[in-house]
């Protein structure tokens, strides 16, 4: 088992790029991509530690291992469900492969799970270890800071449990479907949907008690969330407390491991092989454009990963251009975090469209996701401008219908003039064109043909990072500018922002379209 | 059809793959690239497939620079790689619907070519099924199909005949024969030495990514098997 999770951390973390790169360059490049990982993890710890300081600053130190416990919850759930189980536990090419060896299922399971729980720990101690920190600066050496950090070693358990049973049972219930894509695809996004609501339910009741400073906090996050409850329970000393933390961590992890290795071989195998089709064949035509299209559309749609990941920005716009029917906007806006008047949101509505269009990039793993098809299109006619305008109107066809019926939605919702619709409809859409001919660039810079799970380019990929921060990060900036700077009129705004992104779109065309293939 | 001229391929790591490799492919000629395993046959076909990029040499297809004009190059030649790496989430028709989209064949003569060959190959049955439930064999055999339906002038194949059953072989074989007959020209690397003999006119041996003899079977073969030609070759240089 020890061998398979070496093999694992070799593979997934392509330490072979840097320690044994004949190439000096790529190995460079690796080491550097590392550090600036490393230092991002840097800053989200020092994220935490600020926050915990705070905490200990108003004498709120007791809640500190509850918040931090929450906290890692959130964070292992996340990475389990949307960026490691799908593509490391299961549509991983290497499973026939493992399959075939002689290992028991149990072991297989349990080293992909080692595997999983070791870099879910990692993370964990990005929150765990400067909370531990406060901790001894608040109390020093006792049996609660040292019981917290002993017991911060099964927080990552029970979320790496709930993921795993959950993206177990997604798999068992598509797999009984001849769309078990679309199936894969709607559960993923509907489990997504609950447990941010949850999370949501969670977090708000805490910020608002935390600015009415009531000192029954740590209750409170008790009631909402029991094994916070059992944790503050067990530093305090009580062993029924310690026992049911255990017993829950530990015996979910068991269960999941139990039920996982039982269905491991029809979750990992293609066993659910469509039946023979007796349909008589069909000799459509069409033209280049549309025989491109349908290909790249197909692929998209047949990567449950590749649309979850992809397709959110487009939903939470839909959901909130919805969500002004019923609620109040500045409610909404406060839900994110934002305290704004009414006016003030709708001034920057166009650019929260951008925000959603900043995260419906499909094109930045269009070419990797290629694979080793990629020498299809390598040898066949057909230019780059071809192969891009196909691969663009994938994310065209996904996002200009939801910039469209958002547009009307808000136009409807907050009785806005038909100004304010043509700058909501037009900045998203022109967002979304520069976007994709971005993500195409970024793909082209940084482009993988040789993986072996989809989750690597789609999730992981370097293209799709910089595009989504880019694309997140450039309409915050404006969101920001456009607050702080009230005396220029919005208008000014918008027409600058649309040259930009028109002129950008027009500059990126021959600068992507340069490639050959 | 094919004019190689000192090619030369080295990868990023500093590996000289390729070294100054020259092949002339005549329209007609059914010609065989051998070697063993690593020796640069896989690398010169995708150099001349144009999957590959190279900065030493020049590669013409029908009198078409690879480097230059590639698209018009990739319209008269057909490439089938190794292992058949196709789009698993289609069905085999409609695989074969995109390839003759892209070459603009009408629907008129897809359905005549794919249905010759679909029998020929016995995966008429199987069309309408999605690639991932093939076999290694059935998707080989698509691909070749996919080759076939535009009728390209160079066949330029990689190891064509791995995972086909003996009677797809045969057919790839008097496929390849027909084609040659008709004017086009086959460029395709093995290592079964007695298939090369047997189907070539012409052929060239590579080894560690030179190529060490070319010319006509006959001239290379001369009193001796191909076998102990490229045996004593692999022994000598």
């Amino acid at each position: 088992m020890n061998k398979l999770v070496k093999i694992y951390f070799i593979e997934q973390f392509k330490l072979n790029k840097i320690c044994h790169n004949p190439n000096r360059k790529e190995a460079i490049k690796a080491i550097l991509m590392s550090m600036v990982f490393i230092l991002l993890l840097g800053l989200i710890s020092f994220y935490s530690f600020l926050m915990f300081f705070g905490l200990k600053q108003m004498n709120l130190a007791f809640l500190i291992p509850g918040f931090s416990l929450i906290s890692v919850f959130a964070l292992v759930f996340i990475l389990n469900f949307f960026f490691l189980m799908p593509g490391f536990c299961f549509n991983n090419k290497e499973d026939n492969m493992i399959l075939a060896l002689p290992f028991k299922m149990s072991q297989i399971v349990s080293a992909r799970i080692s595997f999983i729980y070791i870099i879910s720990l990692l993370l964990s101690w990005l929150t765990v270890i400067p909370a531990f920190i406060i901790l001894l600066l608040d109390s020093g050496f006792n049996i609660q800071s040292m019981g917290y950090f002993v017991l911060s070693f099964f927080f990552p358990l029970l979320p790496l449990a709930i993921a795993g049973l959950i993206q177990s049972l997604i798999a068992k219930v598509a797999g009984r479907f001849k769309y078990k894509n679309i199936i894969t695809i709607a559960l993923t996004l509907a489990f997504l949907i609950v447990y941010f609501a949850f999370m949501m339910n969670v977090n708000q009741i805490d910020e608002q008690e935390l600015l009415l400073y009531i000192q029954n906090m740590a209750t409170s996050i008790g009631h909402k969330f029991f094994l916070a409850s059992w944790l503050t329970e067990a530093l305090n000393g009580d062993i029924w407390g310690i026992t049911k933390f255990l017993l829950v961590s530990v015996g979910s992890l068991i269960i999941y491991i139990y039920i996982t290795s039982k269905f491991y071989y029809q979750l990992s195998s293609d066993q659910y092989v469509i039946g023979k089709s007796n349909k008589q064949v069909k000799y459509h035509t069409g033209s280049i454009f549309s025989a491109l299209f349908k290909k790249d559309l197909k692929r998209y749609f047949s990567s449950s990963i590749y649309v979850v990941n992809t397709i959110v920005g487009s939903l939470l716009y839909l959901v909130f251009a919805i969500s002004t029917h019923f609620i109040d906007l500045t409610e909404i806006v406060e839900s994110m975090g934002l305290m704004l008047e009414n006016n003030q949101i709708i001034q920057i509505l166009p650019f929260i469209g951008m925000i959603f269009m900043g995260l419906s990039v499909t094109t930045s793993a269009s070419l990797s996701i290629e694979g080793k098809n990629v020498w299809i299109i390598k040898t066949l006619p057909i230019s780059t401008w071809q192969i891009y305008s196909a691969k663009l109107m994938v994310q065209l066809v996904q996002t200009l219908p939801v910039c469209l019926i958002s547009a009307i939605l808000l136009m409807l919702g907050l009785s806005l003039p038909f100004t304010s619709f043509i700058w909501i409809l037009l900045l998203p859409i022109l967002m979304s064109i520069f976007m994709g001919l971005l993500g195409l660039k970024m793909n082209q810079l940084f482009v993988n043909y040789n993986w072996k799970s989809e989750a690597e380019v789609v999730k992981r990929g370097l293209a799709m990072t910089i595009t989504l921060l880019l694309g997140g990060i450039v309409p915050i900036a404006l969101i920001f500018f456009c607050l702080l700077n009230p005396s220029i009129s919005s208008l000014i705004f918008y027409l600058s922002c649309g040259f930009v992104l028109f002129v950008g779109t027009l500059i990126l065309i021959p600068i992507t379209m340069n490639h050959c293939f | 059809m094919l004019k190689i001229n000192h090619f030369s391929k080295t990868y990023p790591n500093g590996k000289k793959a390729v070294e100054d490799c020259t092949i002339h492919v005549k329209p007609g000629d059914l010609y065989g690239f051998i070697g063993h395993n690593g020796a640069g046959k896989t690398t010169t076909l995708k150099a001349v497939a144009g999957i590959l990029e190279f900065d030493e040499g020049e590669i013409y297809v029908n009198g078409h620079s690879i480097q230059k004009e590639a698209l018009l190059c990739k319209k008269d030649f057909a490439y089938i790689p190794d292992n058949p790496d196709i789009y698993e989430n289609l069905t085999g028709i409609q695989y074969l619907n995109f390839i003759a989209d892209i070459f603009e064949i009408s629907e008129e003569k897809r359905k005549k070519e794919i249905d010759y060959f679909a029998e020929e190959f016995e995966i008429k049955n199987a069309l309408n099924d999605i690639i991932s439930s093939y076999s290694h064999g059935m998707k080989q055999k698509l691909v070749i199909i996919s080759a076939l339906i535009h009728e390209p002038k160079l066949l330029i194949l990689d190891e064509p005949f791995v995972g086909l059953d003996p009677k797809a072989a045969l057919t790839v074989k008097n496929i390849m024969r027909e084609h040659c007959k008709k004017g086009g020209a086959v460029f395709f690397s093995t290592h079964v030495l007695d298939v090369a003999e047997k189907l070539c006119n012409s052929v060239a041996i590579i080894k560690s990514g030179k190529i060490v003899v070319s010319g006509s079977m006959e001239e290379i073969r001369g009193q001796e098997s191909l076998e102990e030609v490229f045996m004593e070759i692999l022994d000598n240089e």
